[in-house]
Order: structure tokens, then sequence, then C-alpha cells
């Protein structure tokens, strides 16, 4: 069986163009419809990035149909490759977070949201302050009220 | 993509210039996950008159409504094209709720005056490159509350104090509804630290931590105490007059009204049922029992329920049994109410075999007779100390394993059943390793066991440690000492096991 598979051509917002085939694109809940609908021209996803687009393929073509698997190795396997996958910077990580997002891709948003909030889990205020370049905002008074309130919280 | 879209905002910048007025519009999503928007397009229109158009909506520029930024709105995530500064210019900005893809009533006559209260820019446009980067790290709200949801609940509330816009979205009921379904709790066991009033240090195991906290509605560590799904009950122990519920987290409590039935009962034992987030409804059951006078074998055994819908109590049944007693264990389990009754003196039959037996009452049948003996199912051992638990909706009992024939009772192990429907009974789950059994601090014939969701704690009273066996992987764990004092060689600690959980209220 040789049948040609049905490849989709994407454009990322930084004008690349990049093929994937179909069954991976069906997963992308945001241009479903489009792949659907037949659409031969290149889908344009004017939130994404070339490099990043292709970190998106990379997951998915990874995943798909393997996340369904039983086979224990497998799983196994395919845990370590995302530990592996998932090794990039802040931005780039918030970036794919954003990618999932729009494209609407379940496994990855829930993947690349689950990695930042373990990232935090046991950081400081302070330093999840600074990974999310927030600043705090409150007022002596508001502080003071919101640390009396969770002070159960603070040998944390 | 224009199937959810749920809001429309409309920025007009003004220019002296008329040529150089336009018009972008913003199209706002309902996200997928939750109630915020978040934004999918933004067009821009050069026209400079009031009717501009967004190719999706085809929305007539006339029907929009003049406004402050919309509270759902995160303007830092504004990102316009290029060629569009706002610098110099007034942006105003008209908001429009779009019901099931139409447009509403609106108002039909848009000024075209700057409004005045709105001439405060997005900031991040005014700062050139460095915001540019700082804006790549922010995650919208949407995204946002789905990191913070699969934290750990004490994780969850101290990124509370990170900044403002964090603070909302921890504080807010919906997403603390949306973060308990989503990422169920490992429970958490309460220990008290002293016998005189309710202070006490709860344990998280995800975290491993001890947290010194305070129970609402309870004034003394000896009450009885029930949890289910996130909530606690405490009832004093003396007359069973005060009653309430409460969620330790959020430390919301309701008090109750006082349950009928005799004030003076020798024994009470106290349940609770609540529906979790989904419902918010909840089942509160008293079982209460009385030496009938001048008869030391004749007991006078009653049941009361309370239940969210209808705000009362009622008395389903009462009656006299012989040879048993109640005692101070029940739970509900699928709406039957387990109760453990006492065998009495000698006794005969299963009551001299096992001294203890289940009582299982189903709660949606009402009041009726003479049921109780019908319903009693014997115990799998020579048992002390049975402890009743609630598993997903199953039946355990955790209890110490009695020697047959001992007059004092020293137990050779403890061991955890669940209870099958249909003929098989009992079924032994894991008994707890000797090395365990021994080294814990002593266990005797008393210890509190308490667990929810797959988790049972074991509690000797005279240690500040705690047992924990994971039924899934059958797995047995010692936590970390409760950092509590001994302030006395005999002291007790007791302790009660339940669900953190942000969505729920009394």
């Amino acid at each position: 069986m040789s049948s040609k598979k049905k490849v989709i051509t994407l454009r990322s917002s930084d004008g690349e163009i990049f093929e994937v085939e179909e069954a991976v694109a069906l997963e992308w809940l945001t241009i479903k419809p489009l792949v659907e609908s037949g659409c031969t021209d290149a889908i344009p996803l004017p939130q994404v990035t070339g490099n990043i687009l292709a970190k998106v393929i990379e997951y998915c073509k990874k995943h798909i149909g393997a996340s369904e698997s039983e086979d224990r190795k497998i799983l196994y396997e395919l845990e370590s490759w995302d530990a592996d996958f998932i090794k990039v910077d802040q931005g780039t990580l918030f970036d794919l977070i954003r990618a999932a997002d729009y494209l609407t891709i379940k496994t990855l948003f829930e993947f690349t949201c689950q990695t930042v909030a373990d990232t935090i889990k046991h950081k400081t205020i302070e330093e999840v302050r600074h990974i999310f370049r927030e600043s705090n905002d409150f007022t002596p008074e508001e502080e003071k009220e919101i640390r009396g309130k969770s002070w159960w919280l603070q040998g944390l | 993509m224009i199937v959810n879209t749920k809001a429309l905002v409309a920025i007009r910048m003004f220019d002296h210039n008329p040529e150089e007025s336009f018009v972008v519009v913003v199209v706002l999503r309902r996200g997928w996950r939750s109630e915020q928007f978040e934004i999918v397009t933004l067009s821009r229109s050069t026209s400079p008159t009031s009717e501009a158009s967004c190719n999706e909506a085809e929305v007539a520029f006339s029907r929009f409504r003049p406004c402050r930024w919309p509270s759902c709105f995160d303007r830092r995530l504004l990102r316009l094209p290029p060629a569009v500064t706002m610098k110099g210019r007034n942006p105003c900005i008209y908001y429009r709720q779009i019901r099931s893809g139409r447009g509403d009533r609106g108002h039909d006559n848009v000024h075209t005056q700057p409004n005045d209260n709105v001439n405060t820019e997005p900031s991040d446009d005014r700062n050139g490159e460095s915001s540019a980067i700082s804006m790549d790290l922010i995650l919208s709200n949407d995204i946002l509350e789905c990191i913070l949801a699969r934290l750990p609940i004490a994780g969850i509330l101290r990124m509370s104090s990170v900044c403002k816009r964090w603070n909302v979205i921890v504080k807010s009921s919906n997403f603390r509804l949306c973060s308990s379904r989503s990422t169920p709790q490992i429970p958490w066991y309460f220990m008290f630290t002293s016998s005189d009033n309710r202070s006490g240090h709860a344990f998280d195991p995800t975290l491993r931590k001890w947290y010194s906290i305070e129970l609402p509605g309870i004034e003394r560590s000896n009450w009885l105490v029930a949890s289910s799904n996130g909530l606690v009950a405490f009832m004093d122990n003396d007359r069973g007059s005060k009653l309430s519920v409460c969620n330790p987290i959020t430390r919301r409590c309701r008090k109750l009204e006082q349950p009928p039935g005799s004030e003076s009962s020798d024994y009470c034992t106290l349940a609770l049922s609540a529906g979790g987030t989904r419902s918010q409804n909840y089942t509160v059951s008293v079982v209460k029992s009385k030496q009938v006078q001048g008869n030391f074998f004749q007991w006078d055994l009653s049941i009361h329920l309370y239940h969210t819908d209808s705000m009362k109590w009622v008395s389903p049944l009462e009656e006299i049994v012989t040879g048993w007693r109640g005692g101070n264990e029940s739970v509900i389990c699928d709406r039957t109410l387990y109760f453990l009754i006492y065998a009495i003196g000698g006794g005969c039959g299963l009551a001299r075999r096992h001294r203890h037996a289940l009582v299982a009452y189903t709660l949606a049948k009402g009041s009726s007779r003479g049921q109780l003996d019908e319903n009693m199912i014997p115990v799998p051992c020579l048992l002390t100390c049975g402890r009743l638990i609630n598993l997903k909706e199953k039946l355990v009992l955790v209890g110490g394993i009695g020697r047959q024939g001992r007059g004092d009772m020293i137990i050779k192990g403890i061991g955890i059943w669940a209870l099958n429907e249909g003929k098989d009974g009992w079924v032994e789950i894991t008994r707890m390793p000797n090395r365990l059994f021994r080294g814990c601090g002593g266990f005797d014939e008393v210890f509190a066991s308490g667990g929810t969701d797959g988790v049972v704690y074991v509690h000797s009273y005279g240690s500040p440690t705690l047992l924990m066996f994971d039924v899934e992987s059958e797995r047995w764990e010692l936590t970390p000492k409760c950092p509590a004092t001994k302030k006395f060689p005999l002291q007790l600690f007791e302790g009660f096991c339940f669900e953190p959980c942000l969505g729920i209220a009394p």
C-alpha cells in the first residue's frame, strides 16, 4: 500500500511553509474545519512563528497514535522523549503554550501547562514573578492582608 | 473562527488629520476552557467614517457601545499591527457583546468625541522594544488559569500573592470550581495538637508538608468529625447540639440546626456525604443510641438525616435493638449509611464471634420499621477499633485484628477490607506490614484511620507520625513527623482525613 497520504500545507507568521500529514492537522481543532473542507491552499497561521510551528509539528508527529497505546514500553519511551522535547528556554515554552492554545491542540497544551506548573511549584514568589515578568503591584496594606489570610502557607 | 465570537472591541484612533483616523476591530472569543475572552482577530479599517466593518462579522460600527476597556479584556495582549501606533492619539473604545453571532441592541448612535476616560493607551506600546520582550512572557488569563489549576492546592493559594492579576484569578469562584474539577487533590490529614482547642496541623501529601491551621466551626478536639468531598462536619460530643459544616481550606463555615432526638444519648455518630463541586449539596447523618432505662441489653437506636435540599432534619428510623448498641463510627457511601454496632456483654452467635457488626441503611428508603436486623453484615474477623471509610463510593473497613479468646484485646495486625456488593462480602485489600506495625509508635487497640479517594491514613494515637496507604499502588509510606510536641507523655493525638478543595462551599 503505497498510496500517498494527504498533506496539508501551513504557513507560519514569518512566511515559512510546512507540510504535515492530514491526520496530524486534524488533531488541531482550530484548523480542523478548514482541513475537512478540503482546503488546498496553504493555511496561514499568523500567530505562530516558523521555529515554534516546527516544534509543534515535531511533537504532534511523535504523539499521533502513540499516546493511546497501551504498550508500556512505548509509553515509557514517549515519556522520556517528552522530557527531552520540553528542555527549552522559558520563552520557547511560553510560545509553545500559546501556539497549542491558538491551534487548540489539547495534548500539547496540557503537557506544556503541566510543565510550567511543575517548574513553579517549588519556586518562591519572587522567582515566580521573575519568570512571568510580573511585578508586585500590591500596596503594602494589601500585601499584609493577603499574607495574613494565608499565613499558614508561609512555611512553604 | 466566528462561531465562538462573543464580543467585539473596536478602537477608534483619532487624529487631527481626518485622513489619519482609523478603526481597529478586535474580535474576542470566549475561551474553550473558561469564561475569559481572548483576542482572535484584529483588523484595521482606514475608513474614517463611523461605519467600519470587520470582515468576518460584518459588524456595523455604529452598533458599538462606547465603554472603558472591558474587564474581561487583557489589554496587554493587544498587539497592534506595526503600522498602527497609538502614540499621540486618543483611542476611543467601543465594546459590543454578540449573542450567538448576531448583534444585540447596542447604541445606535456613537459620538465621535474622544473619550477622556480611556485615553490611557496600552502601556506596552509606549515603551518600545523592552516591553516587546516582556509581552512574550505574559500569558493570557485563560492560559494562566490552566497553569495555576495544575498546581497543588497550597501552591495555588500561595500564587495569589504574586500580583493583582494572579490574585484576582485565584479568588474567582469560576477558577476555583474549574480547578477543583480538573485537578483532583490527594486527601490531607488534620491532626489536633491539643485536646483543649481546635488548633493543629494538616499534612499535605503532595508537597509532604505539615501546615499549622486553625479549623473553623469546632471548639474542642474531642468533637465528632465527618468529612466528604472537601467539606468537614463537626458536632459537639456532649449533647450533640452544636453542628457545623465547613471547608477547612477556604475557612467558610455554616452552622446547622440542632439534630432532633435525645440530647443525652450515650453514643452518637456523625457522617457526611457531599456531592462535590458538581452539585454543592450534602447530607448529614446522625445515629444516636441510648440505653433503655433499666435494661442493660436493650438500646434505643435512631437515625436522623439532614439534607441541604430541604434544609431540615428528618428522623426516618427509631428502633429498639437487643444485644447491640450503636457507637461512634459511621460513613455514607453511594447513598447508603453504614454504621458499626457493638455486641453487649456475652451475646450469642454473631455477636459472640466478632463483637462488631455493620448495619447498612439505604438513605433513599425513607421511613420504615424493623429493618436493622435484616441489614446486619458480619465483619471479616474479630475486630478492635473498626473504622469505616468511603473510598470512591466503596465501603472500606480498617480494623485491628484481634486474637480470639484473649481477655485483653491485643491486636496482631491491622487490616483493610473492602465490602463488595453481592455474595463476595469482604475482600481483604491489605494488611499493614509487620515492620510498620511494630515500628510505628506501638499500635495498641486504638488508632484513628481515615481516607478518601484511594488513600488510607492510619494514625496511632500515641504518635505524631502517620502511615499512608495508597490503594492503587498498594504501597505503605511513613509521613514526616507532625511538628506537634507532646506536652505530657500520655498525650494522644486525634485527627481526621479530608480532601482539600477550593471550589466547594458549605
